[in-house]
């Protein structure tokens, strides 16, 4: 427990240092949900039809995004080498690693997400379930991008290989947590997608710390 | 509808019903002639690859 | 038994028996598939309900199950590989790859030249289209990292890596997008299941996926063969062998 601790303790210190690694996937959430509502119109019929698709979407590609940096600067300056090498569980490590990229992605966009809603003409109930919701999927998708980072990670600056490989993946996730809302929406039961969301979370942070380990084993050794 | 052949019906009078297909005819066959050339194709590249890497290696050896 | 196993990944082993096979093998799927067109186009039956619309189902569905059980292939050849550490599985996956994309390219065409005539429309978002548009998806990516980490040499762990995951990921993809579907359309007209289909069309279908098993086969190999002729160009063996024929 003790080296989980002082892992997370260290990246939030690390994130604290560079301001602008938890602001930038911020700024670019609102600027993706801005150019979307030029984009469609300031209508509010229209606007509170499809706000919640392109909420989705750049929320997923904020946290791909800020993500793909997860592991890069261990890599880069060889802590992750002598992570690997000192014998510590490699599986505290990325677990830790996850816990604080979410932490420090995830916070700010909930607390973003009232303001967003007002401004998106959401009724109370809704911008709550949006709430919810984000706070129910952005764990499996902070874990997946984090795969997609390890993956990618001995590469001179991937670009957008991180999203071809891993968007894919980013699916379900998606497709329950915007049923969970539309549901909401119809004043239908939202339980369900809870359970979805929460089996899906489960399934991925039980599979993805071996294969992070994998990838990261494969890094460290190159 | 057609004769039979070998105990097989032939669902088509002639050709003429046998390209148009009741008026969906254009999609069958664009279809079927796609299908031919994406599996065509999937034959060329590896045998045309083959062909490029045996002569690279023949060159090599000989120089 | 993995004598056998550790004996069939030498790759000049592996190419002195496909060898023999290779040839036979794709004559025996162009025939196959060659003939049963015929069967399909001119003897089975048209559908009470879609007309002679439904001879696109012959190409179109074994073509999609070659897609989704290619991937399954890629994935265990990935699995043999991070187990066992046997190259030749690598290039097995690696060749697998631009097969099964094409493959599912050919399923969302026909599947859409298919929906004009049946639905009415090129494209509906189905079930069945979306799932197989992650899934070339899935096999894009995966041409994708292949491409980017090859000069670094350790393309094979990461793709079979990544082949993994989306294995374990297809089931909850296909089952989520099946949801979504009818979450969004519920009860439309499905293509491909009509309630029980007669034998004069279930048999050249299942014909046809035979043959097109055949195929993927055939390519399989031929594009393993390259792949070892590459990396081995260096030994006795494959100089000889590109010089004798």
């Amino acid at each position: 427990m003790t080296f989980f601790k002082a892992s997370i303790r260290r990246e939030l210190i690390n994130y604290h240092r560079k301001p602008s690694l938890v602001l930038n996937p911020l700024v670019f959430y609102g600027l993706v949900v801005f150019l979307s509502v030029i984009a469609v119109g300031p209508e509010k019929g229209q606007l509170v039809q499809v706000a919640p698709a392109f909420i989705w979407t750049a929320a997923l590609l904020a946290i791909l995004m800020s993500a793909d940096g997860v592991f890069r600067n261990d890599y880069e300056d060889g802590s992750l080498e002598l992570v690997v090498v000192s014998g510590k569980s490699l599986a505290v490590y990325v677990l830790a690693k996850t816990t604080a990229h979410w932490i420090v992605t995830v916070v700010p966009l909930v607390l973003l997400m009232p303001l967003l809603g007002i401004t998106l003409f959401f009724d109370f109930r809704s911008i709550w379930v949006l709430c919810l919701g984000i706070v129910l999927v952005t764990p499996t998708l902070s874990i997946l991008g984090a795969v997609g980072a390890a993956i990618t990670l001995g590469l001179p600056r991937n670009g957008m290989l991180t999203f071809v490989l891993i968007l894919p993946f980013y699916v379900p996730p998606l497709i329950f947590v915007t049923g969970m809302i539309q549901a909401s929406q119809l004043g239908e039961a939202i339980l369900p997608f809870v359970y979805w969301l929460l089996g899906i979370f489960f399934l991925a942070i039980a599979l993805a710390p071996m294969v992070l380990i994998a990838c990261l084993r494969m890094a460290a050794e190159d | 509808m057609g004769k039979e052949l070998g105990g097989f019906q032939l669902r088509f009078d002639n050709i003429e019903s046998f390209l148009w297909m009741d008026g969906v005819g254009l999609f069958v066959w664009s279809s079927y002639f796609i299908t031919l050339a994406v599996l065509t194709l999937n034959l060329l590249i590896p045998y045309l690859k083959k062909k490029r890497i045996k002569k690279e290696i023949r060159e090599a050896s000989e120089n | 038994m993995l004598g056998w196993f550790h004996k069939l990944g030498s790759p000049k082993l592996f190419f002195e028996i496909s060898t023999r096979w290779q040839n036979p093998i794709t004559a025996l799927s162009v025939l196959v598939i060659g003939g049963c067109a015929f069967w399909c186009l001119l003897f089975a039956p048209a559908d009470y309900q879609q007309g002679h619309a439904v001879r696109i189902m012959y190409i179109h569905v074994p073509a999609a199950i070659l897609a989704q059980s290619g991937y399954i292939f890629m994935a265990l050849c990935s699995a043999v590989y991070l187990i066992w550490n046997i190259k030749l599985a690598d290039w097995a996956a690696k060749s697998v790859a631009p097969l099964g994309a094409s493959l599912s390219f050919l399923v969302l065409i026909t599947g859409s030249i298919w929906g004009k005539p049946t639905w009415g429309a090129w494209w509906v978002w189905d079930a069945r289209l979306t799932s197989t548009l992650v899934l070339l998806l899935l096999y894009l990516g995966m041409i994708a990292l292949r491409g980017a980490l090859e000069e670094k040499g350790t393309d094979g762990r990461a793709c079979g890596i990544l082949a993994i995951v989306g294995l374990v990921n297809i089931p909850i993809i296909k089952f989520s997008v099946d949801w979504w579907f009818t979450l969004h359309q519920p009860a439309s007209f499905k293509l491909t299941e009509q309630p029980a289909m007669p034998l004069e069309m279930w048999l050249p279908l299942l014909i046809m996926v035979i043959g097109y098993y055949l195929f993927f086969f055939s390519v399989w190999i031929y594009r393993i063969r390259n792949e070892i002729l590459i990396r081995e160009k260096k030994t006795a063996w494959v100089k000889s062998w590109a010089g004798s024929s």
